[in-house]
């Protein structure tokens, strides 16, 4: 299982990671791995205002569909198109190309509320 | 090859006397509304046979071998059944043909609805719902319809965590808001977690009994006084009815609905994947919520009646599937009283047969007596290398369907699981001869696990790439045209 | 057996204890063996009217000629005894030939995609008008005054629990949705989605590309829908026309009426909607030496993965029906299907003028084309036209409710009539002695 240690994570399995003061999130590696080879991801409207814990879209696979939680609040500002395209990048690099979405954080507080890396890894060990 | 594929054109397999100009009859429609002639295949008679005997010849039926599949019922379909179903005296009929003219069709399906309230001890029923899923969405939406009249804050349903797919689905079609209610260690509904969330904003509880595991809800007395004690509904999943006939009634269990699958329990054949029958039966407090019409009989007249004041309207443009129906009943009056009591309990021996077998090398899920169908865990063998999917496919190679698998699933009880339904048609030689290729299975997993990671072996295809599938979208001869 | 099970059945079924068990067996008769079942079986279908050769009637339901080869494929055992296909590699019959049903649907309805069946046009288009709401949200959605009442009915049962409301769009006074009125609906507030049936219920085309563009004005969904599957081979439907979904029932290709089920829904649409749409699609994919082999797909939609999200709870659908539409679209073939198109339109057309000639009926609705079902007027009353064709092989036509058409000068009573390629000259003479 990867782990990106500079991403906070929620117990969904999301991750969110700040980049110039605008939060990415996506799918943690664990989360693509129970899933299997992602095969769709659906749409994301850019300019939508989420709170941490709204859906923010669903990820499917050929035996399995998740819903995917924002684990943080804010405007969504961009969406990864690369990944609609090619859904499989979620598969080979979860935490790189596989990003769904980059959020304009309302409350960067929340950040600190989610999991680090260490506490994630120890969380999802199998 | 498609059959488009094989088309050659001027080639034709169709013989009709035709009377008409066919281009007098093209002018009769406005150019805006005329298509081109539709490019469908051209082929000769023989070409039809054929293609399609071969494609036949792929597929695994009851008919070819045995087919344990759990929840499914795969038993046999007595070929009786179809003679009847082809008579033209029932199929050369119009629905909107007067039902003084159609007594004989009418007869059938208000004696098949008498003998269903029967076996199951319900009031009235239904036989417009066409399959499961559709019995399912109306009798939930008639619990919508009562609770919309007598307590409309009633917008919840609870829905055990082992319950079919369609359970839930059914239910937020209808318009609720799905619970889950958690399982316990007996395999049964767990009551204290009922007693949390049994309150006044639930209208109806959904239950299969047997559950999904192959259980009888030992606790059902109790879960009904609760349930209707505090204002809600039962409503019985009828998937599994196939332990219970002639030994006990879910109406007189305390449910309030009950949807039958004919194409499980009353061997109407599957036909790869319909067309099915669900009748839906009710308590008489919940009669005039059906949907229209019902077969009635009145002074030795059999009718469709319009007449139910509340009805939830009609489910779709008829009244069922007529000839799903005439199997049905052929076979129910065939079996009689005492042949559908020694259905239940050859179906409930048998999964029991199987089950003492299999449990030294799949341990069941629970450590109880089972009804027709149980469920048998494959979690040790991840330890070679090996799945349960695995395990399935080179059940193929051996000559059998593999079982359920993966269904139900709810951790921690159930994971990793196969469930078997022999059913009663299956007599003791094919059952040793199933147990007997499984158990060889559960030994070339330790020995040779390649052989199952490589199956099925025999068949005219490998396993088939799903992901590939759904990247590549290819649903018809047009989308292949295009690639 | 019991010994290997180490139990005695009453042991088994010991958690019955507490719970009421049947007493005494189930109040049924005694089995019959199978000659005492022909028997009663017999006796019982002898209770239905005689031998019908041609049906007057349509309205949902139609009697065409089914090849011999069609039902003899349809019942091998491979394909009637299986089960849905969920072992792809023992059920290639199954899959190819429900991809072969998707193809011709797809080429009949001029659409992007099709599933492999519904349960009936009735219950499809309700699933269709749902699927609507999905996509625009719009709690609202407009059904032409001329779509067949029972599909109506069907799409207020279903959309009934979610609070969307059913508006009725009226018709005009040729027997067509009027599209002012669909306009001035259109303009009210927001809707999902229109509905229109073509034929219509009084067998009349509908100008459906001029209502597409109406509908698309509007930010609403179009969809269209058909009760008589033969019209698929002689008139437009589709991304032509502006469709977003096509559905409707298939029973004209090739299935028995058998008073009123199985039939086949069928449900077509664009490509866009590939996560919105219910029911189970075959793919093409390939098995693990790279061979061309079928498989259900786009799974993440259905029941038993998305549970109360899914996009309709439907798990068994009509495949054997859809199996035998695509058997019988393969007999009739190219030429065929286009022949018996035309020889419908003909049929009733040759019908109405005898009719008229009779001077007891005249059409309603004049000036609007038709496809093999049209109202006609009469001073023939119900019981004095049941009677007159009692004698003759014919289900009699459909006497529509007062006010349902417009009524007629000196011609009270209103019938749906239908004919098709059954009604052979000598038979149509025969009605036509008999209505005279």
């Amino acid at each position: 299982m990867k782990i990106q240690n500079d991403a906070r994570y929620a117990k969904s399995d999301e991750w969110a990671r700040l980049e110039g003061g605008v939060a990415v999130v996506g799918v943690s590696d664990y989360a693509q791995g129970k899933l299997g080879d992602v095969v769709f991801v659906g749409d994301i409207s850019v300019g939508s205002t989420l709170k941490a814990g709204d859906l923010l879209t669903s990820v499917e696979s050929v035996k399995a569909a998740s819903d995917v939680y924002t684990p943080v609040s804010g405007k969504v500002l961009e969406v990864n198109h690369e990944v609609t395209v090619k859904p499989e990048l979620i598969n080979s690099d979860a935490f790189g190309a596989g990003w769904l979405a980059k959020i304009e954080l309302s409350n960067p507080d929340e950040l600190n509320g989610l999991m680090s890396a260490t506490d994630y890894a120890e969380y999802r060990k199998e | 090859m498609t059959l488009f594929e094989k088309s050659v054109a001027g080639r034709s397999a169709f013989s009709f006397g035709f009377e008409e100009d066919c281009a007098a009859a093209e002018a009769c429609v406005p150019e805006y509304a005329r298509t081109a002639v539709k490019p469908l295949p051209q082929v000769s008679e023989l070409d039809l046979v054929r293609h399609f005997t071969n494609l036949a010849r792929m597929n695994y039926g009851v008919d070819t071998g045995f087919y344990p599949l759990g929840s499914c019922t795969m038993k046999y379909n007595p070929k009786i059944n179809e003679r009847m179903a082809a008579d033209p005296r029932l199929t050369v009929r119009h629905p909107l043909d007067a039902a003084g003219d159609n007594q004989g069709v009418l007869q059938m399906e208000f004696e098949l609805k008498e003998s269903l309230q029967e076996i199951t001890g319900m009031d009235d029923y239904t036989l417009q719902p066409a399959c499961g899923a559709h019995g399912e969405l109306t009798g939930m939406l008639i619990i919508h319809a009562y609770m919309r009249d007598h307590d409309a804050k009633r917008t919840r349903v609870l829905i055990p965590d082992s319950a079919h797919g369609t359970n839930p689905a059914s239910a937020s079609m209808a318009g609720f808001q799905v619970v889950t209610v958690p399982s316990n260690e007996r395999g049964g509904v767990d009551m204290d977690a009922l007693d949390k969330l049994m309150d006044d904003t639930v209208a109806a509880i959904m239950l299969t009994n047997p559950n999904t595991v192959g259980l009888f809800e030992e606790n059902i007395t109790q879960i009904a006084e609760l349930v209707h004690a505090r204002g809600g509904l039962l409503y019985y999943d009828g998937a599994n009815l196939n332990a219970l006939m002639g030994l006990i009634r879910p109406g007189d269990l305390g449910f309030d609905v009950v949807h039958l699958n004919l194409h499980k329990t009353f061997s109407t054949p599957h036909g790869g994947g319909g067309p099915g029958a669900a009748p839906v039966g009710v308590k008489k407090f919940l009669a005039d919520y059906l949907p229209i019409p019902v077969v009635v009989c009145r002074d030795g007249q059999y009718a469709l009646d319009e007449d139910r004041p509340h009805t939830i309207g009609r489910m779709s443009g008829f009244y069922g599937n007529t000839a799903v129906l005439a199997r049905a009943y052929v076979y129910i009056r065939m079996m009689g009283r005492d042949g559908l009591l020694a259905t239940s309990r050859a179906a409930v021996i048998n999964a029991n047969y199987v089950k003492a077998l299999l449990s030294p090398y799949f341990p069941p899920a629970y450590d109880r007596p089972v009804m027709h169908e149980t469920v048998l865990s494959a979690k040790g063998y991840d330890k070679y290398g090996v799945t349960l999917l695995d395990i399935a496919k080179r059940l193929i190679d051996y000559g059998y369907h593999p079982p359920t698998i993966y269904f139900p699933h709810f951790p921690p009880y159930a994971e990793e699981v196969l469930m078997v339904e022999p059913t009663e048609s299956e007599s003791k030689e094919t059952m040793d001869a199933f147990c007997d290729a499984l158990i060889k299975i559960s030994q070339e997993a330790k020995e040779n696990p390649d052989l199952l990671l490589s199956a099925p072996h025999n068949t005219v295809v490998t396993r088939v790439d799903g992901t590939y599938a759904a990247r590549h979208l290819v649903t018809s001869h047009r989308d292949k045209k295009g690639n | 057996m019991l010994q290997k099970i180490g139990l005695q059945f009453d042991d088994i079924v010991r958690c019955f204890a507490g719970n009421a068990c049947v007493e005494g067996g189930l109040r049924l008769p005694e089995g019959l063996t199978e000659d005492q079942m022909v028997e009663e079986w017999d006796t019982m279908m002898s209770r239905n009217s005689g031998p019908k050769k041609a049906s007057l009637v349509g309205a949902g339901a139609y009697m065409h000629f089914i090849p011999a080869v069609v039902p003899h494929l349809a019942s091998l055992p491979g394909f009637l005894t299986a089960y849905t296909p969920y072992q792809p590699e023992i059920s290639q019959g199954t899959l190819q030939s429900l991809f072969e049903f998707q193809s011709f649907m797809v080429e009949l309805t001029n659409m992007e995609l099709s599933n492999c069946s519904m349960y009936d046009g009735a219950s499809s288009t309700a699933e269709a008008m749902l699927m609507t709401h999905r996509v625009k949200k719009a709690d609202r959605v407009l059904v032409a005054a001329t779509v067949n009442p029972n599909y109506l009915a069907t799409v207020r049962t279903y959309l009934a629990p979610h609070g969307i409301a059913v508006d009725v769009v009226k018709m005009d006074d040729n027997g067509r949705v009027s599209t002012e009125e669909l306009e001035s609906q259109l303009s009210a507030s927001a809707c999902s989605a229109v509905l229109v049936q073509s034929p219509n219920y009084f067998g009349i085309i509908e100008d459906l590309g001029a209502i597409g563009t109406s509908v698309h004005g509007h930010n609403a969904l179009f969809v269209e829908c058909f009760t008589e599957a033969m019209a698929l081979g002689l008139l437009t439907y589709g991304v032509g026309t502006g469709a977003d979904v096509v559905v409707g029932d298939g029973q004209s290709l090739g299935l028995p009426m058998s008073f009123g089920g199985p039939h086949l829904g069928v449900f077509a649409t664009l490509k866009k909607y590939n996560r919105e749409f219910p029911g189970r699609i075959v793919g093409e994919s390939i098995d693990t030496k790279g061979r061309p082999a079928f498989v259900m797909t786009l799974r993440a939609r259905e029941q038993d993965i998305r549970r109360e999200k899914a996009t309709s709870n439907i798990c068994s659908n009509h495949a054997l029906n859809a199996l035998t539409a695509a058997v019988y679209l393969g007999s009739v073939g190219e030429s065929g299907f286009r022949a018996l198109a035309c020889e419908n339109v003909a049929k009733l057309e040759k019908l109405m003028r005898g009719l008229e000639a009779t001077g007891h009926f005249t059409r309603v609705f004049k000036h609007s084309a038709v496809f093999n079902e049209a109202v006609l007027a009469s001073s023939i009353g119900p019981e004095d036209m049941r009677s007159r064709l009692a004698g003759l092989p014919v289900f009699p036509p459909l006497a529509l409710a007062r006010g349902v058409a417009p009524e007629v000068q000196g011609m009270p009573h209103t019938y749906l009539f239908c004919a098709t390629e059954m009604l052979k000259d000598s038979l149509l003479e025969q009605v036509l002695g008999a209505l005279s």
